[in-house]
C-alpha cells in the first residue's frame, strides 16, 4: 500500500506537472470595462456626459485654475506666493514646462475624448433624450475647444500666426493621433458649429439640472462666444433667447450675497456641482481664495476702489485689517473647508452683460443707449448709486468687471477688447506681491504672453505641434 | 492495464537502486587549517553514490553502508575551498580527516540558484553569493540594504533612510525604460513579491522584504546573466535574487542567542539653514531690488530668537536594537530550524520608527530513501511608525526643516510645541508628528511546501507549493485640532491591502552518465503563479475625542474606495548541463512563460540561453605553470524577457469616477492589443582564477540589449490620453566587473585580507519610439530627465548654469549661438530663462563606476574588518531647492545658508544672484545650478571583534561567544565641495524631502550553546 502511494503520486505529479490551465491567465478586469462594452445604453452615454463634468470640475480646470487664473493673471487679483502657487500666473512667467499650460492643456483635451466617445457612439440608440445627450456632448467639446483657443490661440499676439489655433478634434481613438493646430478662424467656426448642433439637438425639458449644461446655458454660451467672433447679432440672438425665456432673473441687492452663499441660485445657468465626497483637499477654490494656509490669491486694491460705496458686490470683497490689509473675495467662494462651493460656468448676469457688450459693439442705431440702459439697469440691481452715462463699449466693459471679478473673465475681456493687461497698485498695506514686469508697467496686447505655451510633453510627442511665438524650449 | 502501467513503472525505477553486499563506513573531523576550529555542520559526499553526511557538534562526520570502493569524496562548507580528494573504502570504519582553508572569493561555493544547487565549477552564468553572515546582526531594516558594495554588479539605493523603506536595486544597470527595472526575488526557489505593499505614497516608502529577519537568512545569490537568470528566463532581464534560509542539519541542537544595540543618526549633515540674523540683512535688501520702497521690516513672527528648524525635527540618538534566538539540528531523519526575532528601529526623523517581530519554522522529515518533505514556515509583523514624507506635505517634518525660516521659535515657553501664528502655511511637526499617526503594518505570512522523491539515485521529482500572503494595514490619523484635518475635526483614514501571491512548481531532475568522462543533468520545470490583491479604504471624518484613531469613533463616513486585480504566470522549463571530467561544462536551457499582462495572441514567449565554462587548469600547460592553481574561463549568451508593466494595458477600457454624488464614466486606458514581451540578449564572458595560493579574483564583461521595450510611448495630448505603452525602442548596457581578494598573511594566529570589486557600466539607449515623421520622440520626465538615443536613461538634460553675472547679479545661463542654417556656432550666456538652451549634463542618475575596497584581519580570535563603498560618474538634483535658493522668491521660507553668498554690488564674484522680492528672473527654476557630482567614499561598515576560544569557554557551558562592535556609514567624502546633500540619494538621482542614509554605531554580542 504504502509503495502504490508511493509511486502513484509521482507519476501524477508528473502528468499534472506539464499540463496547463489557461483561466491562471486570464485576468480579471474589476474597476474598468472595455470601451467597446461601456457605451451602449442611454445610462451609459448619461454617465461618460457626467464624467465629462467630472473632468471639468478638477482643480485644474474649472475646479480652481482656469477659473481664478484669467483673473490673476490681469488687474484684478495677485498672486502673494504664500504656498508659491498662482505665482506663474501672477508674474507671466510661462515656460513650456509650467504645470499651468500643461494641466489645461491635457484636461480640455480628455473633455474632448470623452465628448467624442458620446458623439462618435455606435450605440444605435435614438430618441429626444438621446438626442439631448448628444447635443451636451457637442456642447462640452465646444466649450472645452473655447477654452484652449482662449488660452493658447494666436489671436490676441502681435506677429501670432494665424494658423496657430488649436487641434479641433473629432474623433476618439481613431484617426490621426499627431494633429496639427488648426487655423484660428477654423477653431472658432468649428466651436460655433458645435454650439449650434447642441442648441438643435438640445430641448429645454431636460433642463432640469443647473449642474448639468442644458439647452440654456448652451444659447448663453453662445452669446459669449460671438462676442470673440464679433457676430453681434448672433450674440443678440442668442442672449434674448435667455433673456425671453423668463426663466431667470437679476438678482436683487438684498440678496446677493446670499445668493452665492447657497449655492444654486435663479441667475444661474449652468454650474458645476462640488460636493464635499469630491474631496479636493486643500485644492479648492475658497481656500486659494480666502485667508487660510493657501490664501495665494488676493483682489487688488483697484479692483475694490472700482466699485461704488453702495454696490453690494463690494461687500463680497472683506478686507482684513490687521496684518497685511489684504483683499480677499470672500462672498463668491465660501467654503474653504472641505470645498464645496458650486463653481458658475455661465450666469445670467453674464447673458446680460454680453448683450449689452454686442450692443455697444454694433453700435447700429439705438443700441448704445440700449446698452447704456441695459449697464444701468444692472449696476442699480447691485444697490450702486453709479449711473453710467454712455453705452460705449469699454463703459459696458468697465461693469462687467465689476460683475464677473474672480470668475474667470477678466484677462479674456481685455484682451477681446484689444486693451493692455494694466498693472495697478495691488495692495495698500504694507508687504508685496507679486507681479509681471517688475515695476509697474503695464503687459502691451499683443506681447507673446497673451498666449500659453504649448506644454513641453505636447511638443516632444507630437511632430506636428508648432510652438507659440516667444516660447522657445 | 493501469495496474500494469504501475508495476512495469515500479520496476524501471527500481532498477537502478544495485544492492552491494559489503559495505564501509567512512568518518573523520572537519576543521579549521589556521585556527583548528571544529567546523560543525560541514558537509561530507561521495560524489558517486550521492550520499554523504554532515559534521555533528562534536567535529566528527560519519558516512555508513558505503560499498567498498574508491571513491572521490567532497568536504564543502559555507566560506570555505570546497576539497576533494580519492579515498579508498574497505569494509569497516575507515578515517579521513580533513582541513580547509577560508575562501575569500566563493570560487568553490555552491551556487543556488533556487531550482537546484549548482557547483559553481560546472555553473556556466554569472552569480554572486553574499554569506549570511554579512547580514546578521547589522542594522539594516531590510536585509537587501546589505547587499549594497556586497557583490560587483549591483547597486543599492535607498527610497529613503526611514527604518522599513523600499531597497532600489539595479543589476548590472537599467534595462528598461518604462517597465519595472527591479530584480526579481526568489526565496528558497519560490518567486514572491517585493517591493511596496502599501497604498500610500505620500507617507513613508515601506518595503516588503523588511518583513524578513536577516538572522534567518543563510545566503543570498545575485544571479545576473542569461545563463544564471535560465530557470527564471523571462522575468530575468533584471537580474535575480535568490534569498535562501537557513534549514535544520543534522547534529546536535545549536542554540544561538545575539543582541545588538546602536544609534543612528544622519550620515552626512545635509544642507544647513540660514541663521535669523542673515535672513533679516537680505530680507532688507531684497525689497528695494524690486523697486518697493513700501514693506515691513519682517511680516512674520519673531520674538528675536535664532532656530534651527533641523536639529528640531531630527533625532541624533534614534536607537536600534535586535534580539535573536535560533535552534538548529536534527536526527538522521528529522531536521529542524527554528527562530524567533525582534527588531526595533527609531528613524532619524523625528516620529519615525520600524519594529519587527518575525518566527520560522523549517522541518525537514525524510520518511525513507525516496520520500522527503519539508516545510518551511515564517511569519512576521512588520510596523513602521512613518510621517507625510512622499513630497512638499505640510505635514513633512524633512520640509518643515528648511522651509521654517530661523525668526519662527519651534516651542511655547512652556516648551510645548508652537501651534500659533506661525507667519508661513505648513505645520510645527513638533505637534503632528505627536499627535498624527502614519502607521504602516505588514502581516506576512510565507509558507514553502516541499515533497521531494528520490525516485532512483539520479531521479530526482520535487514539488512545491508556497503561498506569500502579505496583508498591509495603514493608518492614517489626523488630529483634530491642528494640521491637515483641522477644518472637518480631524479624520481618520484606514487601507487594507492583502496581497495573495501563490506558486506551484515542479522540478524533474535526472542524472545520466553516458561514461566515466561525459556526465548530464537534465532539468524540467513547470511553474504556475497567481497573485491576487485585494484592497479597500476607508475615510472617516469628526474625531469624537483626542486620541481616538478608529472609523467606529468618527462621526461622518467620508469616502470608501477598493479594488481587486490579479495576474498570473505559467511556464514550462527544460535546462540541460553537460559535463566533461572536471574540465569543460555547458548548459542550454529553454523556456516558454506565458504571462496575463498580455493579450491570448500575445501572451506566450520564448526564451533560451547557451552557457559554456572551461576549466584551464585542467590542462597540463596551465598546471605547469605552477603559480596558478585554478582558473576557468566561462561564457554564456541567451534571451531573457521582461513583462513589468501595469495590470490589463493591452485593454482598451473606461474607468469611473463621480459627479455630483452620480457615477460617471471616464476613458481610462487606450489598450493595444499587439503588447507583448520586452526581451533582452545578454552575453557574458568571465575569467576567473587562484594563484600562489593566495591571490584569487574574476573579471567578467558583459553585455545586454534590450528590445521591444515596454514603452510608454508620449501621445498627443489631444487623444484624451498622455501615453500608450508599446514594443519599442532598444537600449543596452554593458560593462565590467572585477574581484580580487589578497591573502596577504596566513598563520594560525593572525591572517590578513584585503579584497574589492570593481563594477563600470555603461547605459545607452540606442533607439526610441518615433513619432509620425519617424523622428524619434525624446522623451522627458518632468524638466529634468531624458531618454535620447544615444544617451543614457535618465541622463540630466536640463539647462547649464553659467552663474552670476558680476556686473549687475543676475542669474545666467548658456544658450548656442546659431547661425542663419540653424547651425549651432557656439555658446553664450543669457539671462533669459525662456531663451537658455538645454544640454545633456554628463551624467545620469546611477553611477557608471562603483564597489568597494574590504579588509579584514584575524589575530587569536580577535577581528577586525572594514568596507569602503565607491560610486562615482552620477549626479544628484536638488529637487526642492528651488524653494531654499529663491534669491528672493520663495523667501517667506527657510533659506539655505549658503544663500549669504550673493551678489551684492558691482564687482562682486558670488554664488548666488541678486535677491530680488518675488525673484530674480527665475533664478530658481530647474538648472545645473542645483546639480552635483555624486561621486563619493564611503567607509560602509567598520566591524571590530572578538571570538572567544573555545577552549576559554570550557565549562561555561558555551560553544561560543562573539562580541563586536559595528560601525555604519562613519565617515563620508564627496568629491563636489559644492554638495551638502548626501551623496547617496534614491535611484531617480533626486534628494528630496527625504530621511538621508543613517550613521550608526552598534555593539553587540552573540552566544552559541
Amino acid at each position: 500500500m504504502k509503495n502504490i502511494f508511493k509511486f502513484t503520486l509521482p507519476l501524477l505529479l508528473v502528468a499534472v506537472m506539464f499540463s496547463g490551465c489557461d483561466d491562471i491567465l486570464e485576468p480579471s478586469v474589476d474597476q474598468a470595462v472595455p470601451t467597446e462594452v461601456a457605451v451602449s445604453t442611454i445610462g451609459d452615454l448619461q454617465g461618460l456626459i457626467l464624467g465629462a463634468h467630472d473632468l471639468l470640475n478638477s482643480a485644474v480646470l474649472y475646479g480652481r485654475d482656469i477659473h481664478v487664473g484669467p483673473d490673476v493673471m490681469s488687474d484684478n487679483a495677485f498672486s502673494t506666493g504664500s504656498s508659491n502657487r498662482f505665482v506663474i500666473q501672477s508674474q507671466f512667467d510661462f515656460t513650456t514646462q509650467n504645470a499651468y499650460s500643461a494641466n489645461t492643456w491635457n484636461n480640455f483635451y480628455r473633455v474632448i475624448a470623452v465628448a467624442n466617445i458620446v458623439i462618435n457612439n455606435q450605440s444605435g440608440l435614438s430618441g429626444d433624450e438621446y438626442d439631448n445627450i448628444v447635443g451636451q456632448a457637442y456642447a462640452l467639446r465646444a466649450l472645452a475647444h473655447m477654452n484652449l483657443i482662449k488660452f493658447f490661440g494666436q489671436q490676441w499676439v502681435t506677429g501670432g500666426d494665424p494658423n496657430l489655433g488649436v487641434p479641433y478634434v473629432t474623433t476618439y481613438a481613431e484617426g490621426n493621433n499627431y494633429p496639427a493646430r488648426d487655423p484660428i478662424a477654423t477653431v472658432w467656426t468649428n466651436i460655433g458649429n458645435d454650439f449650434q448642433m447642441a442648441a438643435d439637438l438640445m430641448d429645454p425639458q431636460f433642463d432640469t439640472n443647473v449642474g448639468a449644461i442644458g439647452y440654456y446655458a448652451v444659447k448663453g454660451l453662445q452669446s459669449r462666444y460671438y462676442l470673440y467672433t464679433g457676430d453681434f447679432d448672433a450674440a443678440i440672438a442668442a442672449a434674448d433667447v435667455v433673456i425671453n425665456s423668463g426663466n431667470y432673473t437679476l438678482v436683487p441687492a438684498a440678496n446677493l450675497l446670499s445668493t452665492w452663499a447657497s449655492g444654486t441660485g435663479p441667475n444661474s445657468l449652468f454650474e458645476l456641482v462640488f460636493i464635499d465626497t469630491d474631496n479636493p483637499g486643500f485644492d479648492n477654490m475658497a481656500r486659494i481664495i480666502r485667508r487660510s494656509n493657501y490664501g495665494d490669491v488676493e483682489a487688488t486694491q483697484d479692483l475694490y476702489d472700482a466699485y461704488d460705496a453702495d454696490d453690494v458686490r463690494r461687500d463680497l470683497l472683506t478686507v482684513h485689517t490687521d496684518g497685511n490689509q489684504e483683499i480677499r473675495m470672500t462672498g463668491k467662494y465660501v467654503d474653504d473647508l472641505v470645498g464645496t462651493d458650486n463653481i458658475r460656468v455661465i450666469r445670467y448676469a453674464e447673458v446680460w452683460l454680453n448683450k449689452a457688450e454686442a450692443l455697444a459693439r454694433r453700435n447700429q442705431g439705438g443700441d448704445r443707449a440700449e446698452a447704456q440702459s441695459m449697464i444701468n439697469t444692472l449696476s442699480a440691481a447691485r444697490g450702486s448709486s453709479r449711473v453710467y452715462a454712455d453705452g460705449e463699449p469699454l463703459t459696458v466693459l468697465a461693469e462687467r468687471r465689476l460683475e464677473l471679478a474672480f470668475e474667470g473673465h477678466r484677462f479674456f475681456d481685455l484682451a477681446r477688447h484689444g486693451l493692455d493687461i494694466p498693472n495697478p497698485p495691488i495692495r495698500a498695506g504694507v508687504g508685496a506681491g507679486l507681479r509681471f514686469n517688475d515695476n509697474n508697467g503695464a503687459l502691451e496686447f499683443g506681447d507673446y504672453r497673451f498666449a500659453l505655451p504649448i506644454p513641453n510633453a505636447e511638443m516632444n510627442a507630437n511632430p506636428n505641434m508648432v510652438q507659440n511665438e516667444g516660447y522657445l524650449n | 492495464m493501469f495496474k500494469k502501467l504501475l508495476s512495469v513503472a515500479f520496476i524501471v525505477m527500481l532498477a537502478p537502486l544495485s544492492v552491494m553486499a559489503q559495505t564501509g563506513v567512512l568518518t573523520g573531523t572537519v576543521t579549521d587549517q589556521s585556527t583548528g576550529e571544529l567546523l560543525t555542520g560541514a558537509s561530507v559526499q561521495i560524489v558517486e553514490l550521492q550520499t554523504g553526511g554532515f559534521v555533528g557538534i562534536d567535529g566528527v562526520y560519519r558516512v555508513t553502508n558505503i560499498p567498498v570502493g574508491s571513491y572521490t569524496v567532497r568536504v564543502s562548507y559555507v566560506g570555505y575551498r570546497t576539497e576533494s580528494s580519492t579515498v579508498n573504502i574497505a569494509a569497516g570504519e575507515n578515517t579521513y580527516d580533513v582541513q580547509m582553508r577560508l575562501d575569500a572569493t566563493g570560487l568553490d561555493e555552491v551556487v543556488v540558484t533556487g531550482v537546484g544547487n549548482i557547483e559553481r565549477q560546472a555553473f556556466t552564468g554569472a552569480a554572486s553569493t553574499v554569506r549570511g553572515d554579512r547580514f546578521a546582526n547589522v542594522p539594516v531594516s531590510s536585509v537587501d540594504q546589505a547587499l549594497r558594495g556586497a557583490a560587483p554588479g549591483l547597486t543599492v539605493n535607498a527610497a529613503t533612510g526611514t527604518p522599513g523603506a523600499v531597497q532600489q536595486i539595479r543589476i548590472r544597470g537599467i534595462s528598461s525604460v518604462n517597465a519595472g527595472v527591479a530584480p526579481l526575488f526568489v526565496i528558497d526557489g519560490v518567486p514572491v513579491v517585493s517591493g511596496s505593499n502599501a497604498s500610500s505614497t505620500a507617507t513613508s516608502s515601506f518595503g516588503i522584504m523588511s518583513s524578513l529577519n536577516p538572522n534567518d537568512i543563510e545566503s543570498i545569490t545575485v544571479l545576473k546573466d542569461a545563463a544564471a537568470t535560465a530557470p527564471y528566463g523571462a522575468r530575468g532581464s533584471n537580474g535575480v535574487i535568490v534569498i535562501t534560509t537557513k534549514q535544520g542539519r543534522q547534529g546536535r541542537t545549536e542554540y544561538n542567542a545575539s543582541y545588538q544595540r546602536g544609534v543612528n543618526s544622519r550620515a552626512v549633515d545635509g544642507e544647513q539653514p540660514m541663521d535669523v540674523n542673515t535672513r533679516l540683512e537680505i530680507f532688507q535688501q531684497m525689497f528695494p531690488n524690486n523697486g518697493y520702497t513700501n514693506f515691513a521690516a519682517i511680516s512674520q513672527p519673531w520674538d528675536g530668537g535664532d532656530y534651527n528648524w533641523v536639529e528640531e525635527t531630527t533625532n541624533d540618538g534614534a536607537v536600534q536594537q535586535d534580539f535573536s534566538l535560533s535552534a538548529r539540528g536534527g536526527t538522521q531523519t528529522t531536521n529542524f530550524y527554528i527562530s524567533g526575532g525582534a527588531f526595533t528601529q527609531e528613524g532619524h526623523t523625528i516620529g519615525s520608527s520600524l519594529e519587527r517581530m518575525s518566527g520560522k519554522v523549517d522541518v525537514t522529515h525524510r520518511f525513507d530513501d525516496v520520500v522527503r518533505i519539508s516545510n518551511s514556515m515564517q511569519g512576521s509583523f512588520t510596523e513602521q511608525d512613518g510621517y507625510l514624507e512622499g513630497g512638499g506635505f505640510f505635514g513633512n517634518p524633512n520640509l518643515a526643516g528648511y522651509f521654517f525660516p530661523a525668526n519662527i521659535n519651534p516651542r511655547n515657553e512652556d516648551g510645548t510645541p508652537n501651534i500659533g501664528t506661525l507667519g508661513v502655511p505648513i505645520f510645527n511637526p513638533l505637534y503632528i508628528q505627536e499627535n498624527d499617526l502614519n502607521r504602516k503594518r505588514t502581516y506576512r505570512f510565507l509558507n514553502n511546501t516541499r515533497l521531494e522523491l528520490n525516485l532512483a539515485d539520479n531521479l530526482l521529482v520535487t514539488s512545491r507549493f508556497s503561498v506569500d500572503f502579505v496583508e498591509t494595514v495603514e493608518k492614517y490619523y489626523r488630529n483634530r485640532a491642528y494640521g491637515d484635518a483641522v477644518n472637518f475635526n480631524g479624520s481618520v483614514n484606514d487601507i487594507n491591502n492583502r496581497n495573495i501571491n501563490w506558486v506551484w512548481q515542479n522540478i524533474a531532475q535526472y542524472l545520466w552518465n553516458l561514461d566515466a568522462n561525459n556526465a548530464f543533468t537534465f532539468r524540467l520545470i513547470s511553474e504556475t503563479q497567481k497573485n491576487t490583491y485585494e484592497g479597500f479604504s476607508a475615510t472617516g471624518r469628526g474625531i469624537a475625542a483626542d486620541g481616538l484613531f478608529n472609523l467606529n469613533t468618527t462621526a461622518t463616513p467620508f469616502a470608501v474606495g477598493g479594488e481587486t486585480t490579479d495576474w498570473g504566470i505559467q511556464s514550462f522549463t527544460g535546462l540541460v548541463n553537460y559535463g566533461f571530467r572536471e574540465k569543460l561544462y555547458s548548459d542550454v536551457s529553454f523556456r516558454y512563460e506565458g504571462n496575463s499582462r498580455f493579450a491570448s495572441d500575445e501572451r506566450w514567449g520564448s526564451f533560451w540561453s547557451v552557457g559554456l565554462a572551461y576549466v584551464l587548469t585542467e590542462e597540463d600547460f596551465f598546471r605547469n605553470l605552477g603559480f596558478l592553481d585554478y582558473a576557468r574561463v566561462r561564457t554564456s549568451y541567451g534571451k531573457t524577457g521582461n513583462a513589468s508593466i501595469g495590470l490589463n494595458l493591452y485593454q482598451a477600457t473606461v474607468g469611473f469616477g463621480a459627479y455630483a454624488g452620480q457615477p460617471s464614466i471616464l476613458n481610462s486606458n487606450l489598450g493595444n492589443q499587439a503588447l507583448t514581451w520586452e526581451t533582452a540578449n545578454s552575453l557574458d564572458i568571465a575569467l576567473e582564477f587562484e594563484m600562489f595560493e593566495r591571490l584569487t579574483g574574476s573579471a567578467t564583461v558583459f553585455r545586454k540589449d534590450s528590445e521591444n521595450l515596454l514603452f510608454s510611448v508620449p501621445l498627443s495630448r489631444t487623444t484624451g490620453h498622455t501615453a500608450q505603452t508599446q514594443n519599442v525602442g532598444e537600449l543596452f548596457n554593458q560593462g565590467l566587473e572585477l574581484e580580487l581578494n589578497l591573502n596577504l598573511v596566513r598563520s594560525r594566529d593572525f591572517s590578513w585580507n584585503v579584497g574589492g570589486n570593481y563594477t563600470f557600466v555603461d547605459n545607452e539607449v540606442t533607439k526610441l519610439p518615433v513619432d509620425g515623421d519617424g523622428n524619434p520622440i525624446t522623451i522627458t520626465t518632468g524638466t529634468r530627465y531624458i531618454a535620447v538615443e544615444g544617451y543614457a536613461v535618465n541622463t540630466w538634460y536640463m539647462r547649464s548654469w553659467a552663474g552670476v553675472d558680476p556686473d549687475n547679479g543676475d542669474p545666467l545661463w548658456l544658450k548656442d549661438i546659431v547661425d542663419a542654417d540653424g547651425n549651432v556656432t557656439g555658446q553664450e550666456t543669457t539671462n533669459n530663462y525662456n531663451e537658455a538652451s538645454l544640454y545633456d549634463q554628463g551624467a545620469a542618475a546611477l553611477p557608471r563606476v562603483f564597489g568597494s575596497f574590504n579588509t579584514r584581519l584575524d589575530f587569536r580570535g580577535f577581528y577586525a574588518s572594514a568596507t569602503m563603498y565607491y560610486a562615482f560618474g552620477y549626479k544628484v538634483y536638488d529637487d526642492w531647492a528651488g524653494f531654499q535658493r529663491g534669491d528672493g522668491r520663495n523667501f517667506i521660507w527657510g533659506q539655505y545658508a549658503r544663500q549669504a553668498d550673493r551678489w551684492q554690488q558691482p564687482g562682486d564674484i558670488a554664488e548666488n544672484p541678486l535677491p530680488v522680492w518675488g525673484g530674480n528672473k527665475n533664478s530658481s527654476l530647474g538648472s545645473s545650478r542645483f546639480l552635483y557630482d555624486g561621486d563619493h567614499l564611503r567607509l560602509q561598515d567598520l566591524r571590530i571583534g572578538y571570538n572567544v576560544p573555545a577552549n576559554l569557554l570550557q565549562g561555561t557551558g558555551l560553544s561560543g561567544l562573539n562580541v563586536y562592535f559595528l560601525g555604519t556609514n562613519l565617515w563620508t567624502y564627496a568629491f563636489d565641495e559644492s554638495l551638502n546633500h548626501d551623496p547617496a540619494v534614491p535611484a531617480d538621482g533626486f534628494t528630496a524631502l527625504l530621511t538621508p542614509p543613517l550613521k550608526s554605531y552598534t555593539f553587540g554580542v552573540s552566544l552559541n550553546f
